[in-house]
C-alpha cells in the first residue's frame, strides 16, 4: 500500500472532518500540499445572509422593552394597590414591578384582591409578547447553527472550518449567560472569529474584545472604573471578569507569572469598553465610554500603560499579543488540538517560534504546524468531538440533517453549541470525548443517520471510496458481518479511522 | 519523505478520569467498620424559589409579601405542615413523607457566599466551594473525595450523572459519567458486533465501549424496575424524565459492591421568571420531577438508603415579591435540603430573618442568615469523616471561619 494513500487519509482526518469519498484519490501524491493549499488565499466572506450582531441586538432590545412595558401594564391595569411594597426591581433590565393582586386593607389587615378582567387580558397579551421575544432568540440561534453546519459540511477548505471551531473555542462565549449572548453567538463567530483564522492573532484579539458577545459574557459592559465619573456617581466599581480571562485564557496563560495586581490593572485599563445603549447613535455596537473609564496610568506584567482612554486598552492588547508567553500558550493549544496530547515539546516550540517570528501571523503559524513531520507521524489518538462527528457523518453519508438534530446530538453528548459551561471552553485532550456512555450513544446516532439516505450507498464501495488502498481488513470484516446495510454504514462511521484522529 | 507510523497501538491506557472510577470501592478511614456511606449532591440549576417550596406561613409579613405566590390560594392544594409553622409545597409528596419519617430536613434562609445575581457565577460559586467568583477548575465534591483518598490511602471514584463532568465533580479524583437521553438504542447484537470490530481494530475504544455497554445493561435492567417500584409508577408523568432515570442509575451504582459512593446530578428548570404557579406550571413541574427522583432513589437504594445523605442545593433564591409576569426574578437566600436515612430529619433549620420590607436583602430578597458551606461541612464531617481543618482549607478554601453545622446526622 502506498504511503501517499495513507497520508491522504491522515490529511483528511487530522486537518479536516475525516475522509470523503475519493478524497484520497484527489489528493494525489502529495497530501500535505492539499492541506497547505487550504490556507492559501483564504478570505472570509459572510454569505450567511444573516444580520450583523448590532442589528440583532437592536431588535432584541426592542422586544425586551415590549416585554417590560407589557409587565408594567399589568400593574397599572390591576386594582389600585395601596401601601403595596415599592418597586423591587433592579439590575439586568428586569422591571417587574411589585405584585398586583394584594393590597393592604384600610385597617391594615391583609386581603387578597381579585385581578380585574382588564389585567387578565393584559397578562395574556404579555405572555404572547414574551413568547415572541423568545421565538426571535430561538430562530436566530437556529439560523446561525444551520449556517455553521452548512459551512462545515460543504466546505472545500475543511481546515478553515476546523480552525474556526478551534478559535471559537479559544475565545469562547457561552449562551448560558443569557439571551443577550445567545442571540448573537453565531454572529460573534461570523464577525470576530472567521475573518481572522488565517490573519493576525492581534486582530482577532481586538475583534473579540470589541464584540458585544464577549463584553456581555464576561461582564465588561457593567464594569466601572471606581474613581471614574460614572463610577463615582452611580457608586459602582470594577468587574475583573474579562480582565482576568483576557490574560489567563486569551493570551499569556495562567503559567505566565502575573499576579492579582496585574489582573486588577488589566481590568481597570479596559473599563469603559462596553456596548452602546438605546440612546446612543448605534445601539448594540461597541462603545468606549470615557465616563466609565478608570483614569490613571497602570502597570501590567512590568509594562507601564499611560492614561490614554481607549488607546490604553489597545496598548495593553498589543503587549499581551506580543508577549512570548502568548506564543507558547497558543502553540500548546494548537498542537494539542491538531496533533494530540502526545505531541513533543519540540513541536510546540517550533510552532511558538514561528508565531513569535511572524508577530502572530496565524497562517504562517499553521503552515509550520502542518509542515512538521511529527504532525503526520504521530499515531492518531484524539477522539473527535461530538460536533465533529456529526459533521463527519454529514459529509460521508451525503446527508442533509436538520441542524436542530445535529445541535441536539452534540448537546446530549456534552457539547451544546456555543454553550460551554465555563470560559475555559470545551475540553480538548485526547480522551475528553470518549466517555464509555458517550461511545454507546454515538453508535445509536450513527445507526439513525445511516437509515436516512433514500438510496443508501453500498457500504463496501463507500469504504473503498473513503480509504482507497488504506482500507483495513478489520473494517471489511465488520462491514461483511453487519446485519444490514444500515448497520454496515454505521460501522464505517464508528470505525477508529473516523472516530480517532 | 518522513517516517509514518501505523496507528495500531496508542500509547495510553484508560486512566484519564472517566473510566477507572467505579472499579474500586471507596473506603473511608474514619468510617466505622462495616459502614459504607453514600453521598449525593443534587444541583438545582436556575435558582429555586425557596419561599414557594418551604413556606414560612407563620411570618406576619408572609401573605402581603408573597401575594400571588401563596400555596392554597384560589382553591389550589394547600401547603403540607412540616415543622415550626413552615408548610411544604404539596408537590413534594415523597419528600414530605421523608420528613415525617425523620429522614429529611430543610435549611431555610441559606445562601452560598455569592451575593450577585448571575446564574453563571452563582453556580460556579456553589460548585467550586470558593468564597467568590474567579477562574476555577475543580469542585468541592471532587476535592472532598481527594480527602477520602488521602485519609484512607484508598482511591475513591465519583459519579457524575450527565454528558460531561460538572464543575462540582471536576478535579483530581477520577469520575465516571452516565447520561440518559439520546436516540433509539441499537440492538444488543449490533452492539456486540461493533465491540468485536473494536476488539480487533482498536483496544482502547473496545475497552471504553465495552464499559459503556456494561453500564447500559445496568441501566436497562433498572428501567424495568420502575413499574414495580410503587412511586413513581410507570404511569407517573415524571417516571420517564432523565432526572429520575439518573437517580435510579445513582442508586444502582451506589449499591453495586464495586460502584462509586460519591455522586452529583443536576436538575434544570428553576428559573421561574414567568408563570411560576408554585403548585403547577413551572415550579410545580420542577418540584414534581425532583420529588419523583428522590422517591426513585430511596426505593432503588433499598437498605443502602440508611447510609445515604442527599444534599439538594441551588445557586440562589428568588425575589420575595411577584414580578409583572406572575413569576419571580433572581434573588439571594433560599432553601436547601438534606435527605437520606442517615439524616436526623423532620426539622426545618433557620435563623429566620423575617419578610418585612426592612428585613429584606437589598429591599427585594430573603436575607441570607446561614452559609450553605456550614451545612455542607457538617454533612461531610459527620457522614464521611472529613476533618474540619481539611474542610476549611482544601474543600472550601479560606472558610475556616464558617463552622460546620452540628447535629445534622443521626450518628456523628
Amino acid at each position: 500500500m502506498a504511503l501517499a494513500d495513507e497520508m491522504a487519509v491522515t490529511a483528511q482526518r487530522r486537518f479536516g472532518f475525516g475522509p470523503v469519498p475519493d478524497g484520497w484519490r484527489k489528493a494525489g501524491s502529495d497530501a500535505r500540499e492539499t492541506v497547505l493549499l487550504q490556507l492559501d488565499g483564504y478570505k472570509y466572506s459572510d454569505t450567511s445572509g444573516l444580520l450583523p450582531s448590532t442589528d440583532i441586538l437592536r431588535e432584541l432590545r426592542e422586544r425586551q422593552r415590549e416585554v417590560r412595558d407589557a409587565r408594567a401594564a399589568v400593574v397599572n391595569a390591576a386594582a389600585p394597590v395601596n401601601g403595596a411594597p415599592g418597586n423591587g426591581a433592579s439590575g439586568n433590565g428586569a422591571v417587574g414591578a411589585a405584585a398586583a393582586g394584594a393590597a393592604k386593607a384600610p385597617d391594615g389587615a391583609v386581603m387578597m384582591v381579585k385581578t380585574p378582567d382588564a389585567a387578565a387580558a393584559v397578562t395574556a397579551e404579555n405572555k404572547e409578547i414574551f413568547k415572541q421575544k423568545n421565538e426571535f432568540v430561538r430562530i436566530q440561534f437556529e439560523n446561525e447553527a444551520a449556517y455553521r453546519q452548512q459551512a462545515a459540511v460543504t466546505s472545500d477548505r475543511p481546515l478553515i472550518e476546523r480552525l474556526t471551531d478551534f478559535w471559537a473555542g479559544h475565545f469562547c462565549i457561552s449562551c448560558s449567560k443569557g439571551e443577550d449572548v445567545r442571540v448573537i453567538a453565531g454572529a460573534y463567530e461570523r464577525e470576530a472569529i472567521r475573518p481572522y483564522v488565517t490573519g493576525r492573532f492581534r486582530d482577532m484579539l481586538g475583534a473579540i474584545m470589541h464584540h458585544p458577545a464577549m463584553l456581555y459574557y464576561l461582564d465588561n459592559h457593567v464594569s466601572f472604573g471606581p474613581t471614574s465619573k460614572a463610577g463615582q456617581k452611580q457608586k459602582k466599581g470594577l468587574n475583573e471578569n474579562l480582565g482576568r480571562e483576557l490574560m489567563e485564557l486569551h493570551t499569556v496563560g495562567v503559567k505566565a507569572g502575573y499576579n492579582q495586581t496585574d489582573v486588577t490593572n488589566a481590568a481597570r485599563i479596559i473599563t469603559g469598553w462596553g456596548i452602546a445603549g438605546d440612546k446612543d447613535p448605534s445601539p448594540g455596537a461597541f462603545k468606549f465610554d470615557p465616563n466609565r473609564h478608570e483614569p490613571g496610568a497602570f502597570t501590567v506584567m512590568g509594562t507601564p500603560f499611560a492614561e490614554g482612554g481607549e488607546a490604553q486598552g489597545e496598548a495593553l492588547l498589543d503587549m499581551l499579543a506580543a508577549h512570548p508567553a502568548t506564543a507558547q500558550h497558543i502553540a500548546e493549544k494548537l498542537v494539542r488540538h491538531f496533533v494530540g496530547d502526545k505531541a513533543s515539546p519540540a513541536l510546540v516550540e517550533t510552532v511558538a517560534k514561528r508565531f513569535r517570528a511572524t508577530n502572530g501571523d496565524l497562517r504562517e503559524t499553521m503552515l509550520t504546524l502542518v509542515k512538521a513531520p511529527e504532525a503526520w507521524s504521530l499515531a492518531p489518538a484524539k477522539v473527535i468531538s461530538p460536533y465533529d462527528m456529526a459533521i463527519c457523518c454529514e459529509r460521508i453519508l451525503a446527508l442533509n440533517t436538520d441542524p436542530k438534530k445535529v445541535v441536539n446530538f452534540a448537546r446530549v453528548l456534552g457539547q451544546p453549541l456555543w454553550t460551554p459551561r465555563s470560559p475555559n471552553g470545551f475540553p480538548d485532550n485526547d480522551m475528553a470525548w470518549a466517555a464509555p456512555n458517550a461511545l454507546v450513544k454515538r453508535f445509536d446516532y450513527a445507526l439513525q443517520l445511516a437509515g436516512q439516505p433514500k438510496t443508501p450507498p453500498e457500504p463496501m464501495e463507500l469504504a473503498s471510496a473513503l480509504f482507497g488502498p488504506a482500507l483495513k481488513s478489520d473494517m471489511q470484516t465488520a462491514i461483511k458481518r453487519a446485519a444490514s446495510r444500515r448497520e454496515a454504514l454505521a460501522m464505517i462511521v464508528m470505525s477508529p479511522e473516523i472516530q480517532v484522529r | 519523505m518522513f517516517e509514518f507510523l501505523h496507528p495500531t497501538r496508542r500509547g495510553f491506557l484508560l486512566t484519564a478520569g472517566a473510566f477507572t472510577a467505579w472499579s474500586f470501592a471507596p473506603q473511608f478511614a474514619s468510617a466505622a467498620p462495616g459502614r459504607d456511606p453514600r453521598f449525593l449532591t443534587v444541583v438545582l440549576r436556575g435558582g429555586m424559589d425557596g419561599l414557594a417550596v418551604i413556606e414560612p406561613a407563620f411570618d406576619p409579613d408572609f401573605e402581603r409579601a408573597r401575594a400571588g405566590l401563596i400555596l392554597g390560594a384560589d382553591g389550589t392544594p394547600a401547603g403540607l405542615p412540616i415543622a415550626g409553622g413552615f408548610l411544604m409545597n404539596p408537590k413534594l409528596v415523597a419528600l414530605h413523607e421523608m420528613f415525617s419519617q425523620g429522614e429529611a430536613l430543610a435549611i431555610h434562609a441559606v445562601a452560598t457566599p455569592y451575593r450577585d445575581r448571575s446564574h453563571f457565577d452563582g453556580q460556579d460559586v456553589l460548585e467550586s466551594g470558593l468564597s467568590g467568583t474567579g477562574a476555577v477548575s475543580t469542585g468541592w465534591l471532587n476535592r472532598a473525595m481527594s480527602q477520602l483518598g488521602k485519609a484512607g490511602s484508598v482511591k475513591a471514584g465519583g459519579l457524575a450523572i450527565g454528558p460531561t463532568v460538572p464543575l462540582i465533580m471536576r478535579g483530581p479524583a477520577s469520575t465516571l459519567t452516565w447520561a440518559a437521553g439520546g436516540v433509539k438504542p441499537a440492538t444488543e447484537d449490533a452492539r456486540a458486533r461493533l465491540l468485536n470490530f473494536y476488539k480487533s481494530a482498536d483496544p482502547t475504544l473496545a475497552s471504553a465501549f465495552g464499559r459503556g455497554l456494561d453500564l447500559e445493561r445496568i441501566a436497562s435492567a433498572n428501567a424495568g424496575m420502575s413499574a414495580a417500584m410503587g412511586q413513581p409508577g410507570a404511569d407517573h408523568p415524571e417516571a420517564n424524565s432523565n432526572f429520575v432515570k439518573g437517580m435510579q442509575m445513582v442508586a444502582k451504582l451506589f449499591t453495586d459492591p464495586n460502584g462509586p459512593r460519591i455522586g452529583a446530578i443536576d436538575l434544570d428548570g428553576w428559573d421561574t421568571h414567568a408563570t411560576e404557579r408554585p403548585e403547577g406550571d413551572n415550579l410545580g413541574k420542577a418540584l414534581a420531577e425532583l420529588d419523583a427522583g428522590l422517591a426513585a432513589l430511596k426505593t432503588s437504594l433499598g437498605p443502602a438508603w440508611n447510609e445515604t445523605v442527599v444534599v439538594v442545593a441551588t445557586e440562589f433564591g428568588r425575589t420575595v415579591r411577584m414580578n409583572g409576569t406572575e413569576g419571580t426574578d433572581h434573588g439571594t437566600a433560599t432553601v436547601a435540603f438534606l435527605a437520606g436515612g442517615a439524616v436526623k430529619g423532620g426539622r426545618v433549620l433557620a435563623d429566620w430573618p423575617g419578610l418585612s420590607d426592612k428585613a429584606l436583602f437589598q429591599a427585594r430578597d430573603l436575607a441570607p442568615t446561614t452559609d450553605l458551606r456550614s451545612v455542607l461541612k457538617g454533612a461531610l464531617r459527620d457522614h464521611l469523616g472529613i476533618e474540619e481543618a481539611a474542610l476549611g482549607r482544601d474543600v472550601f478554601p479560606d472558610s475556616g471561619a464558617v463552622k460546620p453545622m452540628d447535629g445534622l446526622m443521626k450518628v456523628a
